[in-house]
């Protein structure tokens, strides 16, 4: 099974610290005891050095009758507080006194050994007495060293055992609140993946938690405004798309219906005429609205190719190729030069001022004048195809752009409006990096303006 | 025969609504925003409105609310299902999509028609009684007994009276299927009865090379 990071990390640092611990416990337990021992040790010595002396002065003292009586008092005395002796005589090792068992070892003269016989434990030292006469060898039980290791173990153990539980629970504790905020930060995420995206975490503190929790939210709230941009553009998208539709059912509509009329009714020559032409017009509808599709889509595939260029040829080119159309709707058509030049794609920057020449044209309705030009203020040139025309609320301003949408839908489509012009406008000037702003009072006229920034050479 | 108001401001598409209403025997009127049409119906009574959505002016949801109980077919190219709904709930009779197909609009129109009695359930031709209703012709007031399909064959026929109707298009219409193989043959028979049956050689004319028209 699969640990959570929070679980490792809290074994890990529990495991760590019970080792340490532990052994530091372990390691004070066992210094004790040699400390203990050592003690003992010192003790035995200091023991038997006492007796010596106290042997030898007795010894001196003539007033003893028998060394051997004498040692047997000293061991019979000494025996009653746990010290054993034995006295040898030192040249030939004979014992003239013991009550040390045999068993128990005995170590050279001016030797001290600790040892363990039958479970118990004993430090034997051994020396000679009276200028080497003798030999006294004491041992002393020290057993209770065993039960003091054994009390200190117990002690350290219970210590030990306390200690370790308080600080794994403790720990559990300590680090559940280090992991909180890292807890909610998950809780939010699942939030925001369940598909609340305003779901935010908490930026409380300035750990790294709340650094996470910071970059976290703004990750969100970048996500949320991509979001949100998807979806105005899917929804345009759709628009558009249904905006099409409509555009190609009413031609294909009416195709399709005098096709029928034609086919299936007889008629007077006149009338097949009137249904044929009808049929005619609406096919070439639809071939405006593929043509300006076609544009839009070429722009977007091909992006644009820049170049520097002189305004006023394009410009005058476009009045001539409008001159005759201009005439027959009664509208006269002027060109201002300028002498500005400009940095772009030529071609596209044509197709924008003929689509907005079209429409000051249109606006004009047979009457009226439509003047194209270019000025240079600071850093920006801007084109502008200006007209005396009907003008435009600013109700219809803010929609012109929009693919489709017409300020006279009747109208336009007569004089043959696609409703595609000003959106391929607009995206002709948006890949140039350019504005596309409108001037317009109603029955007075529009000037449509294409800001460009100036480059920095 | 019934008198129609059709509100559509794309004029060639109203202009064709109208003639092939009328070629079928309706009387049409023609209006080209919201703001006639409501002039239309205030001034004069119709049987029958087929009405755009997208009108300038006065849209054709706020012109259904004032028809009062003429019914109403939207012809529209709004496809999508919340419109439709808007329409069948401010009391549209049908509703038709564009692009649609003239003998489709026909017959539609004549189902609204029926179906609000705002026609005549009898037809008189020469000789001939057909009543609609209990689906049933009399020739020279004796009963002549049809098949179902026959009956539906000569009411299809009827509804696109002057407009050909070509055997395919007859076997979509009345037998409900797609032409396959030599099932116009079935067509020709089902002709061949109602002429011999009815009496109707006359009126029911073969275009070569085409169909049928019902001449009135």
């Amino acid at each position: 099974m699969k640990k959570s990071f929070f679980e490792r990390l809290y074994i890990t640092v529990l495991v760590i610290f019970l080792l340490f611990f532990n052994s530091g416990v372990l390691l004070t337990a066992m210094y004790t005891y040699n400390n203990a021992v050592t003690s003992a040790e010192d003790i035995c010595l200091s023991e038997h050095r006492y007796i010596s002396q106290a042997f030898e002065t007795d010894y001196a003292d003539k007033s003893v009758t028998g060394v051997q009586l004498l040692m047997v008092s000293y061991g019979t005395f000494y025996g009653e507080k746990n010290i054993k002796l034995r006295f040898t005589r030192s040249y030939n090792g004979t014992v003239l006194y013991s009550d040390i068992a045999d068993t128990l070892p005995a170590p050279e003269a001016g030797n001290m050994v600790n040892t363990r016989i039958d479970g118990k434990q004993y430090i034997i030292v051994s020396d000679t007495i009276c200028r080497g006469s003798y030999t006294l060898t004491c041992a002393k039980d020290v057993s209770y060293l065993d039960e003091e290791l054994f009390s200190l173990a117990a002690a350290f153990a219970g210590i030990s055992v306390t200690a370790s539980v308080l600080l794994a629970v403790i720990l559990y504790f300590v680090m559940k609140k280090l992991f909180d905020p890292l807890e909610k930060l998950r809780k939010t995420t699942k939030l925001i993946s369940g598909g609340d995206l305003n779901a935010r975490a908490n930026e409380k503190g300035d750990d790294e938690f709340a650094a996470l929790a910071k970059d976290f939210n703004v990750m969100a709230e970048r996500i949320g405004e991509q979001m949100d941009t998807l979806k105005l553009n899917a929804e345009q998208k759709q628009q558009m798309l249904d905006n099409l539709a409509h555009e190609m059912r009413t031609p294909l509509t009416s195709i399709h219906g005098y096709a029928e009329y034609v086919y299936g009714v007889e008629l007077e020559p006149a009338d097949r005429m009137q249904a044929m032409n009808n049929i005619m017009s609406e096919s070439m509808r639809l071939k405006r609205i593929s043509e300006k599709l076609l544009d839009s889509a070429f722009i977007r595939e091909n992006g644009i190719e820049k170049a520097v260029f002189n305004a006023d040829k394009m410009l005058e080119r476009t009045r001539t190729r409008f001159l005759l159309k201009a005439s027959e709707c009664g509208v006269r058509i002027d060109q201002i030069p300028c002498n500005i030049t400009l940095n772009g794609d030529e071609t596209l920057i044509e197709l924008l001022v003929s689509n907005l020449t079209e429409n000051a044209i249109r606006a004009c309705r047979g009457k009226g004048c439509v003047e194209l030009g270019a000025v240079k203020e600071g850093k920006i040139i801007s084109l502008y195809v200006k007209d005396n025309g009907i003008g435009m609320t600013k109700e219809q301003l803010s929609h012109i752009t929009e693919p489709f949408y017409r300020t006279d839908k009747g109208r336009a489509r007569r004089d043959g409006g696609t409703g595609l012009g000003l959106a391929l406008c607009k995206r002709i000037a948006d890949a140039h990096g350019a504005a596309l702003e409108f001037e317009s009072v109603l029955s007075a006229g529009t000037i449509a303006y294409v800001r460009f920034e100036e480059e920095k050479e | 025969m019934a008198r129609i108001l059709i509100v559509e401001d794309e004029i060639l598409i109203n202009e064709l609504l109208c003639k092939n209403l009328t070629l079928v025997g309706h009387k049409c009127a023609c209006a080209f925003d919201g703001a006639e049409a409501l002039e239309c119906i205030k001034t004069e009574a119709f049987d029958l409105l087929i009405l755009d959505v997208m009108l300038p002016e006065v849209s054709g949801f706020d012109i259904i609310k004032q028809a009062g109980s003429v019914p109403v077919i939207f012809v529209t190219a709004k496809n999508d299902l919340k419109d439709r709904m808007k329409g069948f709930t401010l009391g549209a009779d049908d509703y038709i999509v564009k692009p649609f197909e003239m003998p489709e609009l026909l017959a539609r129109v004549q189902a609204v028609l029926r179906r609000t009695k705002r026609d005549e359930s009898f037809m008189r031709i020469d000789d001939l009684l057909i009543d609609f209703e209990s689906r049933k012709t009399f020739l020279d007031g004796k009963e002549i007994e049809l098949t179902p399909k026959e009956f539906a064959l000569l009411d299809t026929l009827i509804t696109n009276r002057n407009i050909v109707l070509s055997r395919e298009r007859l076997l979509e219409l009345v037998w409900s299927y797609y032409y396959e193989g030599d099932t116009t043959r079935t067509v020709d028979v089902h002709i061949q009865q109602l002429r011999q049956k009815l009496n109707l050689k006359s009126h029911i004319k073969s275009v070569y090379g085409v169909g049928y028209r019902f001449e009135l």
